[in-house]
């Protein structure tokens, strides 16, 4: 399948595409911001606490006016305040809010209206698979039914795009397993033309569901490839630094993720790798260690 | 839109229908206070009409939205701002005349009763313009929902009421002359007409301010309640 999906991905034309966009509010700049969602991809958005990334969605979603740049969505050029083009667009939002005086059957009917390709029988057996009544106040739902209801909601007219702001934050185990696996199996439904992106402060999410990983921080896209390669692209390197001997100015190119008690562990790209390791072993560092990174260290160390 | 229009009526339907029971008993409590005298019932309609009824609409529709974040959902909608913001005018519109016909019948009907319905009849031509004052007043408060915080905004509207009250007052009190002719030229129909398409305008102004209000605004962020 992965075979399939990278001749689609060379072949097809962006699902979404990003281009130096600028956002700037009091306090906080998004600045240049370049972002592809290739069809048949899940990008997962990565980025601390107020990195952009929610700023970054919206301005995609032509749901806030940014100050400049451009957004195609399958090709076409997106004016602000256009709406139609949402039709293809799924969106379930970090607040999640819904209608609590609406029944669950009465919410989606309101949703239905305005999704000409409306699938009503999937919708109702995504809601038997989740196990929410469909005659329950949204009231009534727990926050992980609320969750639920937003992603069944945002999928039942099969979107092209699929944009998920923290979607499985406050969720138990279970719940975000069964969310992740209807996801994947969604984007497996038709890869030619669908593409998610999926905002988590979860790494162990992305890494099990994403395909590409982009990481913002304070506003800037400072990493964006494919999760294989952001995770082999880079290697750790543990050693256990001479005394004495400061172990900034002996690594000060590489970004060191940890250094306790004369250990040292630091992040350095692959294709340096020898370099690094000569430089070590020129000034004294002993028992070397290579390993690769997971992409909790590589968050920690870009974030 | 009419989705829109639906759900916001659905909505509201059983606040809006305490509303207009507690509207359609009030000329009958104040004429029991009053000891019968007609006159406390059309007083009664007008205060209901001018000074409750557009904060409780705007109250509903907007409000209670912006605090819990529905907006946002509206917002995320495959539907264009015209349309959003349309619906809530015309919700608005329609809550209004149910509320304003409820007021007007109790009213009337007390009139009837107490047989002073001929002597107090309702001039027509007042009638037309406090009707259509008070839909520009609800449109304003729309507006001043959408843009300001719910303290500010029920204070907002009442500023340039109130102004509009002071200018009636003082144009009343020290140029007579000109209020009688202001007053002569407001009864003939030509100029009601006139009236009433300046104040769609005004409408469609005050729809396309709240459009970019609208569409500029990031209500998925928390508003003061």
């Amino acid at each position: 399948m992965r075979l399939d999906r990278d001749r689609v991905n060379e072949q097809a034309t962006a699902v979404l595409e990003i281009q130096h966009l600028y956002k700037t509010y009091p306090g906080f700049t998004l600045k240049d911001v370049n972002l592809v969602l290739k069809p048949g991809t899940i990008t997962g958005l990565l980025g601390r606490n107020g990195a952009g990334k929610t700023t970054l969605i919206k301005c995609a979603l032509g749901l806030i006016p940014f100050d400049s740049g451009s957004i195609k969505f399958h090709g076409a050029e997106l004016k602000y305040g256009s709406a139609a083009w949402r039709q293809s667009v799924g969106y379930v939002a970090e607040s999640h809010p819904l209608y609590d005086w609406m029944r669950v059957e009465q919410f989606l009917k309101f949703i239905s209206a305005y999704y000409p390709t409306w699938d009503g029988r999937y919708c109702w057996m995504l809601l038997d698979r989740f196990g929410i009544d469909r005659h329950k106040r949204i009231r009534d739902l727990s926050h992980g039914m609320r969750v639920k209801l937003a992603l069944i909601a945002a999928l039942a007219y099969h979107p092209t795009l699929l944009v998920l702001d923290e979607p499985t934050s406050g969720l138990d185990p279970v719940i975000r397993t069964e969310f992740l696996e209807e996801l994947r199996a969604e984007i497996m439904s038709n890869p030619e033309r669908r593409a998610v992106l999926i905002s988590s402060h979860i790494l162990e999410d992305i890494t099990a569901v994403a395909d590409e990983v982009a990481l913002i921080r304070n506003g800037e896209l400072v990493i964006h490839a494919p999760l294989a390669d952001v995770v082999t692209g880079w290697r750790i390197l543990s050693f256990n630094a001479p005394p004495g001997r400061d172990v900034r100015q002996l690594v000060n190119r590489y970004k060191i993720i940890r250094g306790r008690d004369g250990s040292v562990s630091l992040l350095c790209p692959t294709d340096e790798l020898q370099f690094a390791v000569s430089e070590l072993e020129a000034v004294g560092a002993n028992n070397i260690e290579i390993r690769t990174p997971s992409l909790r260290e590589i968050f920690l160390a870009f974030a | 839109m009419r989705a829109l229009v639906r759900k916001d009526l659905r909505e509201h339907t059983l606040p809006l229908l305490y509303y207009m029971a507690v509207t359609a008993a009030f000329p009958w409590v104040l004429v029991v206070i009053d000891r019968g005298r007609p006159s406390s019932a059309l007083l009664s309609t007008s205060f209901v009409m001018v000074v409750i009824s557009p904060i409780m609409i705007t109250h509903w529709l907007l409000n209670t939205e912006k605090t819990k974040r529905t907006l946002f959902l509206l917002r995320t909608l495959p539907v264009s701002a015209h349309h959003i913001v349309g619906a809530k005018q015309v919700v608005a519109l329609i809550m209004l005349i149910s509320i304003g016909v409820t007021s007007v019948t109790s009213s009337l009907t007390v009139l009837h009763i107490l047989g002073g319905l001929e002597a107090n009849a309702p001039n027509p031509v007042v009638m037309a313009w406090v009707f259509i004052g008070v839909v520009l007043f609800t449109q304003s408060m729309l507006l001043s929902f959408l843009r300001f915080d719910q303290r500010l905004a029920i204070q907002a509207p009442y500023g340039g009421l109130l102004l509009l009250v002071l200018a009636y007052s003082a144009l009343r009190n020290y140029r007579p002359n000109l209020f009688a002719a202001f007053m002569a030229m407001a009864g003939r129909w030509d100029v009601i007409v006139a009236g009433y398409l300046t104040a769609c305008l005004i409408i469609l102004c005050l729809h396309l301010i709240m459009v970019r209000l609208f569409e500029r605004t990031d209500w998925s962020r928390p508003t003061a309640e």
